[in-house]
């Protein structure tokens, strides 16, 4: 309903109902017996941009309260919520119907007022701001010399003891080439570990764009990427849709799969299930495997970086899949699990919150009402 | 293939520039490699100056190998100064760099690289890519001709 309409609707009751701009730390919003916003003031919008919370949300969280009101109680209650910066704030909330000359409330007056504020950038903030910057300039220009400077050294322990196997070859026994291999080999993981790290500090600090994203249709998308050589049965449920920055959920899922189509138990008839719910303002989400599983007392250590379960003759790998996991879960506000038994499967686990916690930039609720 | 066109290799790591003078014998170039320590060193040679003062300046290296980190003047310092001269403008210029960081690559291909290459750590690798780049660039790619300035 816009504007208009809504002025239509008030103004067709009896006594006219009058709706001012008031008091601008005053954010006034009026709505209709379905919970839907006739009319809001400027300073209901400012309040709705500031709290981190969507519109779905915002109509959940009040909706007991309007039920309240419909009921023809006045509601005077204390609303917590948190903005953007994670930051709580109170707001103090009164109700109250707006009746036509019969006394039968055509609709709900709400006025929410800022109890506790929010901290305010003072001088300590900025100053802590600008740290926190010039933090993330030296960790990028660190991550920058190390991807470049260590690389030479490195290349030039595998060009030079390369060239060594090569001209000495005839003087060389079996033993010596060995060790050179050694030397050549371990020149390689460094490198592999290197670029690995790069990645894992690429994933922490590149910027988000988060958009509601369809969960389903991802993981098919990860699985042509990964899924390709897979001889097992893949099963995807239909997953709830997230409020999350989809490349980075991308990577998650090709870390997730990957890991689920490697761990295969040998001779076992491979079998990846991917499940979704929602539960207590959560977006879940599971991929159980048949696998070989893990000894379920070092769960913790799997999501921490270069932390291994098996050893790379058993499965080869760098330790840093389910880390990278981890890091994409902790930038959207969620939570990692891990359950498993040794030759019994694995259930690799991560939640998400069901609402933005950060709205996209420009994101305005509700639309600018007409005539304002 | 002209063999008596020289490649210039500019690259301040004696270690990687002993290794790449290595690769591209292995990859059977023969091309004689001159390396340059640093920026500055390179565009003398370039335009004729300095210490490659009388040079003839029309007679320019098949190919430039440059690094992005040099002292004195760094690569894309380089590339703009190679760009921004009617008389080697057109000169093949091929990034040869450790780094694999989207900025380099983007700076790079905004001062108006030929190539961004990134150097593999693995020795066998590199003597690959250094076949592939003496194939293409001095085989296979045709130079803009000479012009009279």
């Amino acid at each position: 309903m816009n504007a208009d309409n809504a002025n239509a609707v008030l103004a067709s009751t009896r006594p006219p109902v009058v709706v001012t701009e008031g008091a601008q730390d005053v954010a006034t919003a009026t709505f209709g017996r379905e919970g839907e916003l006739l009319l809001a003031n400027h300073a209901w919008q400012v309040m709705m941009q500031r709290s981190g919370v969507g519109p779905a949300s915002m109509s959940n969280l009040l909706s007991p309260h309007l039920a309240r009101g419909w009921a023809g109680e006045e509601v005077n209650t204390r609303l917590q919520l948190t903005d953007r910066q994670g930051v709580g704030c109170d707001y103090q909330i009164a109700i109250e119907g707006l009746q036509d000359r019969e006394g039968k409330v055509i609709a709900l007056l709400l006025n929410c007022r800022v109890v506790r504020d929010t901290p305010r950038p003072d001088g300590r903030e900025q100053l802590l701001q600008a740290r926190l910057e010039t933090v993330t300039r030296e960790l990028d220009d660190l991550c920058y010399s190390i991807s470049h400077d260590l690389r030479a050294p490195l290349r030039a322990i595998d060009g030079f003891s390369g060239m060594l196997e090569r001209r000495a070859a005839e003087r060389l026994d079996e033993e010596d080439k060995r060790l050179l291999g050694v030397v050549r080999d371990s020149g390689r993981t460094v490198c592999r570990l290197i670029d690995k790290l790069l990645l894992l500090s690429r994933i922490t600090n590149q910027p988000m764009a988060p958009a509601t994203t369809d969960m389903t249709s991802l993981v098919r998308d990860a699985w042509l990427d990964v899924g390709g050589e897979f001889g097992g049965e893949f099963e995807v449920d239909a997953l709830p849709s997230v409020w999350c920055d989809r490349p980075l959920l991308k990577q998650l899922w090709l870390q997730l799969l990957t890991n689920a189509i490697k761990y295969q138990q040998p001779g076992r008839n491979a079998h990846i299930t991917i499940r979704g719910r929602r539960e207590a303002g959560e977006c879940l989400y599971e991929v159980y495997d048949n696998g070989v599983g893990f000894d379920p007392r070092y769960a913790a250590k799997l999501f921490k970086v270069f932390q291994r379960l098996h050893g790379p003759d058993e499965f080869p790998g760098d330790g840093i899949g389910l880390a990278i996991v981890a890091r994409i879960v902790s930038r959207h506000g969620g939570r990692v699990w891990a359950q498993g038994e040794r030759g019994q499967g694995a259930t690799f686990g991560f939640a998400l919150p069901q609402e933005a916690l950060f709205p996209a930039p420009g994101e305005v609720y509700p639309p600018a009402l007409s005539g304002h | 293939m002209n063999n008596e066109q020289i490649i210039l290799l500019v690259e301040d790591s004696d270690a990687d520039a002993e290794l790449t003078a290595m690769a591209f014998q292995e990859a059977r170039i023969g091309n004689p490699i001159l390396r340059m320590r640093n920026g500055l060193a390179a565009l003398d040679y370039l335009f004729a100056q300095g210490d490659h003062a009388g040079r003839d300046v029309t007679d320019m290296p098949a190919v430039v190998l440059l690094d992005l980190n040099l002292p004195l003047l760094p690569g894309l310092e380089v590339l703009r100064a190679i760009r921004g001269d009617a008389r080697i403008r057109h000169l093949p210029v091929i990034i040869l760099t450790s780094s694999n960081e989207d900025r380099d690559r983007l700076e790079a291909y905004d001062h108006f690289a030929n190539s961004y290459v990134q150097k593999p750590v693995d020795y066998d690798q590199f003597v690959q890519a250094s076949r592939q780049l003496g194939l293409y660039w001095l085989v296979l790619n045709r130079p803009a001709p000479r012009r009279d300035v």
